[in-house]
């Protein structure tokens, strides 16, 4: 390499990271034929003389629509693979449909989602053999759906000894590209930046290449290069090639003035020499891309492959293409580039039309016929047209991003006045809610705001519908499913999404009786047009209303015939709409925690194996309310965070308020109230900037409770009021026992008789309903704090004792004590304080810790001083206990994969609790994990302490 | 330089070269005066051209170069 030392050491620095057991990522940036391929193939081969393993792979411009094209060659996932793992993913990309039955282009892309997994997964694996590094060159060219998986393998691989190198010309920028290389940034990716070659290095590649020094002549001529070596090198091989270059007394000159054109120019000059038949060959296959079979240019060129074996081989011999192994390929993309862009437009868009119906009737995939025909279309071509469609159809699970530009394609070529063009509009607008729901909002609004073709006024409007719900706007969003249900000609599945959607809307909205009835007509529409997805989407939103409503077992009947039918759809496509999530709330609301988790954790499953990602992240915010709800705050943070990040990948936040306020509470009940007002804070405004969203009153609960800590207890009156007026207006009754008891104290404190009156009534109300321990113990705390009743609150105790819900029976021991404390019941007293005391100390609640020894205090009880566990923050000591099984498990050669199965928790969760490992301990790899555990091991030292 | 004019030519070549397009260019290059080593590319010698690659191998021809083949073919 000339002119590169301080890049090549700085992929050497990343080769000694990844081998060093983390994750290492390295972008390499520069203009064409500045140098990038060589300094990645530089890289990989240093990687092999380490022993590591190397795969590598390259995006092509002409393939810039085949999902996952580079990185799944890299990963030798194509073709039919031996190895069963790339086999598995080699078939899903063959089938198209991730045999998930027939999805249509609005589906949501759990193909794609399914393959990057699986890829992650498949490098994980391989890293857990030996180092691996993953090249990937031309990433300019990159589909979105391998820029996803590389920019996935950034976050999810942190711990692995994995090397990602990627090189890209600055331009084109596409927004992908950038959205990749900016989530890489944030894994600490390198960013190398080549520029021009320095003059010496640019003389000694000269003096390399012609075997001799350059003399004042020659080097005068190069520096037309501009330093480029690409530039140089083919400058130097037309020379060559011309008999200007001649090397007398020891050194090369340039015999005679050559201008150095353009690197184009000077490319094609050295092509020219070629005979006249392989330049034909090669103008063809410029068509086909910088890599191409033989097979596939004898179908576009019509001449027999053993002919055109001989004008290619003339091609290699003069080092213009390249023999990989599995195709031909041009040496470098420029030299296609200058040989395609050299035919005039009106013969390449022929040539290309040829190829595309050649291809055609060759039976080549329909991406590959539509990109030929495309190019070679003009406004108005059927043929382009149908053949983009079709590919669009096809490619949508796997790439919703290039479904949408093939259909935006489609659209272009059509007439104005076409009658298809409005509809095939509203179906890209479809596509774009899964690529970036604004731009389908967009998109809707542009096409609905113009004169339009009324039968795509239906389509478009429950898109634009489905748009606005996602991004939080319901009442935005139900006008326009509303208006979608009058619109002519809607087919029985768009009808039935229409009145799911409308039915989620009315749910966010706290409309519960209409939401019940739009879900009561979705499900028969969805039965009728037997659309297994619409009617897993009406069932949850009955079974939800039912739920927050407060009619449990209601709610659980109807999310348990939800799943039985889900379980007997085809493919399950059922269980694309979260019906696990919503069963494992019921679930908790029913104190049958256990259950709940095994559900949960079906559901997580479920997505996995369909690919859902969009709603992943609501089993996780949900898991981590169990775990709060049961104790487990260092579990519940691992979810959370394992949520947030889901939410940051897919912009899907439902669940994501509840989860926010869930944190903020395990951040007040351990006393840092500053935390916990950030968390709070955070999530009203996120709340601001949408609307109402699930659960949403649990962040006016938290902020209450805040207020209240600050002595602002009229403000947290007031607070608390709102919410339950607001819940107590829609009729969810859900929220009543879980902001009852603070508000009946509240109330009290502000002698406010009868808003305690009213709650506890209510509270009665639900509890009455449902036979469930914690519920009964929230009546009997409201109706005992009510009337400072000992009897009633020891009730309440004995209630929550038998339910799974630890906090909420240490805050009623605390309450019971204090009113028989008034009573002069000291004893007892005491023995509720201890109880509570206890509990708090093992969840680590140390406000309501402090409280409680305070109040034992005043009873003349000193309790021996245990503080909650003040774990240190770091050091083996600070893991957790579930940290220190993670450990274990990874120390034993276990991968996230593995462990999460072992543990019943996701991969993702997985690697939550490894970052937080890594962080305690100080540590940047898995290797020097073991080596922790298993010196622990041998002094015996594997407990916490 | 050209290749026939590298290797010292038996007379001058005068061409001329009409684009119909300039980028990528189309168009013909005509022989005005050719040399005497070449009979078969005298005066009013035409021939066709697309894009660069077409048009150094139109130059080739009306020149003689050996690069360039059969006569016409490009």
């Amino acid at each position: 390499m000339h002119g590169r030392d301080a890049e090549t050491r700085a992929l050497a620095s990343v080769l000694d990271w990844a081998a060093g057991g983390r994750l290492a990522v390295a972008l390499i940036e520069g203009e064409a034929g500045i140098g990038k391929t060589r300094l990645l193939t530089r890289a990989l081969e240093d990687a092999r003389s380490r022993r590591m393993q190397v795969v590598a792979g390259r995006a092509e411009e002409l393939e810039q629509t085949r999902p996952f094209g580079p990185i799944a060659r890299a990963l030798g996932c194509t073709g039919s693979p031996a190895d069963p793992r790339r086999a598995g993913i080699a078939a899903l990309l063959a089938t198209g449909d991730g045999g998930q039955g027939t999805l249509t282009v609005s589906s949501d892309p759990g193909l794609q989602f399914q393959v990057v997994d699986a890829l992650t997964d498949l490098a994980e694996d391989l890293a857990g053999d030996q180092p691996l590094v993953i090249g990937v060159d031309d990433l300019q060219w990159a589909d979105p759906s391998s820029l996803l998986t590389l920019a996935t393998m950034g976050r999810r691989l942190a711990y692995a000894p994995v090397a990602l190198i990627g090189c890209f010309r600055p331009a084109p920028a596409a927004a992908e590209l950038q959205r990749a290389a900016g989530s890489l940034a944030q894994a600490g990716a390198l960013h190398l930046t080549l520029g021009p070659l320095a003059e010496d290095a640019v003389a000694s590649l000269v003096a390399e290449t012609v075997g001799a020094p350059p003399g004042p002549g020659l080097l005068a001529e190069v520096a037309g290069a501009a330093g480029n070596p690409l530039f140089v090198t083919e400058l130097l091989a037309a020379m060559a090639e011309e008999g200007t270059l001649r090397v007398t007394g020891g050194q090369a000159e340039a015999a005679g003035m050559t201008l150095p054109p353009t690197l184009r120019l000077t490319i094609l000059r050295r092509v020219s020499f070629l005979p006249g038949g392989t330049l034909q060959a090669l103008q063809a296959a410029s068509l086909l891309g910088a890599g191409f079979s033989v097979t596939d240019l004898s179908v576009v060129t019509g001449r027999p492959a053993a002919e055109l074996a001989g004008a290619l081989m003339e091609a290699v011999r003069a080092r213009v293409l390249e023999d990989d192994g599995a195709q031909l390929r041009f040496r470098h993309d420029l030299i296609r580039e200058a040989v395609y862009e050299d035919l005039p437009v009106s013969m390449r868009r022929a040539l290309h039309r040829e190829a595309g119906q050649r291809l055609a009737t060759a039976g080549a995939p329909a991406l590959q016929v539509a990109g030929q025909l495309a190019r070679g279309a003009v406004t108005g071509d059927t043929e382009a047209i149908t053949w983009l469609v079709t590919a669009a159809r096809e490619t949508a699970p796997s790439s919703p991003e290039v479904a949408a530009d093939l259909l935006g394609q489609a659209a272009e070529l059509m007439l104005p006045g076409d009658p298809g063009r409005d509809r095939l509009l509203a179906e890209l607008a479809g596509t774009l809610i899964w690529t970036r729901v604004t731009d389908a909002e967009t998109a809707c609004r542009a096409l609905l705001d113009r004169h339009h073709d009324p039968a795509a006024d239906g389509p478009a409007r429950i898109v634009l519908g489905h748009a606005l719900v996602g991004q939080g706007r319901a009442a935005e969003g139900l006008a326009e499913l509303e208006r979608a249900q009058q619109a002519p000609g809607l087919t029985g599945t768009e009808r039935a999404r229409a009145q799911s959607w409308a039915a989620i809307a009315r749910l966010s909205l706290g409309d519960l009786t209409g939401a019940a009835a739009a879900a009561g007509q979705a499900r028969s529409a969805a039965a009728a047009a037997d659309d297994p997805l619409a009617e897993s989407m009406a069932m949850l939103a009955l079974a939800d209303a039912a739920e927050w409503g407060g009619y449990l077992s209601a709610a659980l009947e109807t999310i348990d015939e939800a799943v039985r039918l889900a379980d007997e759809s085809p493919a399950r496509l059922g269980h694309r709409y979260p019906l696990q999530a919503a069963r494992g709330h019921i679930l908790l609301e029913l104190d049958e925690f256990a259950e709940a988790r095994r559900t949960l954790e079906a559901g997580r499953r479920a997505c996995e194996e369909l690919g859902v990602r969009w709603h992943a992240g609501e089993h996780h915010d949900i898991l981590a309310l169990g775990c709060y709800l049961a104790g487990d705050w260092d579990d519940a943070l691992a979810e959370l965070e394992t949520s947030a990040g889901l939410a940051g990948e897919t912009g899907e936040a439902y669940t994501r308020i509840l989860g926010q306020a869930v944190q903020a509470l395990i951040e007040f009940h351990r006393n840092d109230l500053h935390a916990a007002a950030t968390t709070a804070g955070g999530a009203a405004a996120d709340l601001a900037g949408t609307g109402p969203r699930y659960r949403t009153h649990w962040t006016t609960w938290v902020r209450a409770l805040l207020l209240e800590a600050d002595g602002q207890i009229g403000q947290a009156l007031t607070a608390l009021s709102a919410a339950w007026d607001h819940c107590a207006r829609g009729g969810l009754a859900l929220e009543y026992p879980v902001i009852g008891a603070d508000l009946v104290r509240l109330a009290l404190a502000a002698g406010d008789r009868g808003r305690v009156a009213e709650v506890v009534a209510a509270v009665d109300q639900v509890a009455a309903r449902n036979a469930v321990a914690s519920l009964a113990g929230a009546a009997l705390r409201c109706r005992g704090l009510a009337r400072s009743d000992a009897e009633t609150l020891l009730a309440a105790v004995d209630a929550y004792a038998a339910s799974p819900r630890p906090l909420e029976l240490a805050l009623t021991c605390e309450e019971a004590a204090a009113v028989l404390a008034r009573r002069g019941h000291h004893e007892q007293a005491r023995g509720l304080l201890e109880q509570a005391a206890a509990i708090c100390e093992r969840l680590g609640a140390a406000r309501d810790l402090a409280r409680a020894d305070a109040a034992l205090r005043s009873l003349g009880v000193r309790r021996r001083r245990h503080g909650t566990r003040r774990r240190p923050a770091s050091g083996w000591r600070s893991l957790t206990v579930t940290e220190l099984t993670v450990a274990g498990l990874v120390a034993e050669g276990l991968s996230n994969p593995q462990v999460g199965e072992r543990l019943y928790v996701s991969r993702r969760t997985v690697q939550t609790h490894l970052a937080h490992i890594f962080a305690k301990l100080d540590i940047s790899s898995r290797a020097e994990l073991a080596a922790e555990v298993t010196r622990r091991h041998q002094t015996g030292q594997t407990a916490r302490r | 330089m050209w290749p026939s004019a590298a290797r010292g030519d038996h007379g001058r070549v005068q061409i001329l070269i009409s684009l119909e397009a300039a980028e990528p260019p189309a168009g013909w290059v005509r022989v005005v005066r050719g040399p005497a080593w070449a009979a078969g590319r005298s005066e009013g010698y035409e021939v066709r051209f697309a894009g660069w690659l077409g048009l150094l191998r139109a130059l080739y021809e009306v020149t003689g170069s050996p690069a360039a083949g059969p006569p016409g073919g490009t």
